[in-house]
């Protein structure tokens, strides 16, 4: 109980706490990477389709920042190509994402 | 002196000694530098950091892709260095560590492919809408969506 409590207490605090993105405020664009804590925050609170609506990477970023501490740790024979793959696709989300972005005015 | 005090060596009396039978040495594949299972081989000195460095790099692809860039290529000068090292002297380290260091670097190539797409977006926008513009956030909503509307 005790531990719930003080984990949305922590997301309370998060929310007031979210870095700003250099990018936006100067120019008031969103950047590649912006929406990612929001984003996390949803996912944190277990509102995946929300998480995914912001920032389409940041359950895939998720799993590969669980998964490499793992493999570090253990060793897993296909780990590293997982990670490669994986990484790939971060990637390529994450620019699909930024064009999709400009193409529709979204950038604020 | 006749000719019988010395006989003769003949193929009847003395056949000629059988050339030695040849044996060729049996072959044997080369020690695969990865048979011996880890002992004595190190891991390489920077796959981790390799690693690291190329995930933390597609995370700070915002602010400009400059600190992706850094990491990035800081990176990829790692990796290659423990490529080098791999490659002098395969058997000595381990190979996962050598597969760890060439996702880092394959990482980091991503990496820094995406930030330069930044900085070239960026500097295209600079381009497009100018230097001024793009300090002062109304001004340029105003002037992307002119843009928008042709």
């Amino acid at each position: 109980m005790h531990f719930f409590l003080s984990f949305f207490l922590i997301i309370d605090w998060l929310k007031g706490h979210l870095l700003t993105c250099p990018f936006k405020s100067h120019t008031g664009l969103d950047c590649p990477g912006c929406g990612f804590q929001r984003s996390l925050l949803a996912l944190m609170q277990g509102d995946v389709k929300s998480s995914l609506h912001l920032f389409p990477a940041s359950l895939p970023i998720v799993i590969l920042l669980i998964f490499v501490p793992a493999h570090l740790k253990f060793d897993f024979k296909q780990g590293a190509r997982v990670i490669t793959l994986l990484y790939l696709f971060i990637a390529i989300v994450i620019v699909l994402t930024y064009i999709y972005k400009i193409y529709n005015h979204n950038l604020y | 002196m006749s000719e019988n005090q010395f006989p003769q060596e003949t193929p009847e009396n003395n056949p000629a000694p059988k050339p030695p039978e040849f044996k060729a040495p049996e072959f044997k594949a080369p020690a695969s530098p990865h048979q011996y299972g880890g002992f004595g081989q190190q891991a390489l000195p920077n796959s981790t950091p390799v690693l690291v460095l190329g995930i933390l790099a597609i995370l700070s692809c915002c602010c400009y892709g400059l600190p992706g860039l850094i990491l990035g290529i800081i990176g990829l000068v790692l990796g290659n260095k423990d490529r080098k090292l791999f490659r002098e002297n395969p058997g000595f380290y381990t190979e996962s560590s050598y597969k760890n260091s060439k996702a880092g670097r394959t990482c980091s190539i991503i990496a820094v492919i995406l930030s330069i797409l930044m900085v070239i977006f960026m500097i295209a926008l600079v381009a497009m809408v100018g230097w001024a513009t793009l300090q002062n956030p109304e001004e340029l909503k105003r002037v992307i969506e002119e843009m928008g509307k042709h």
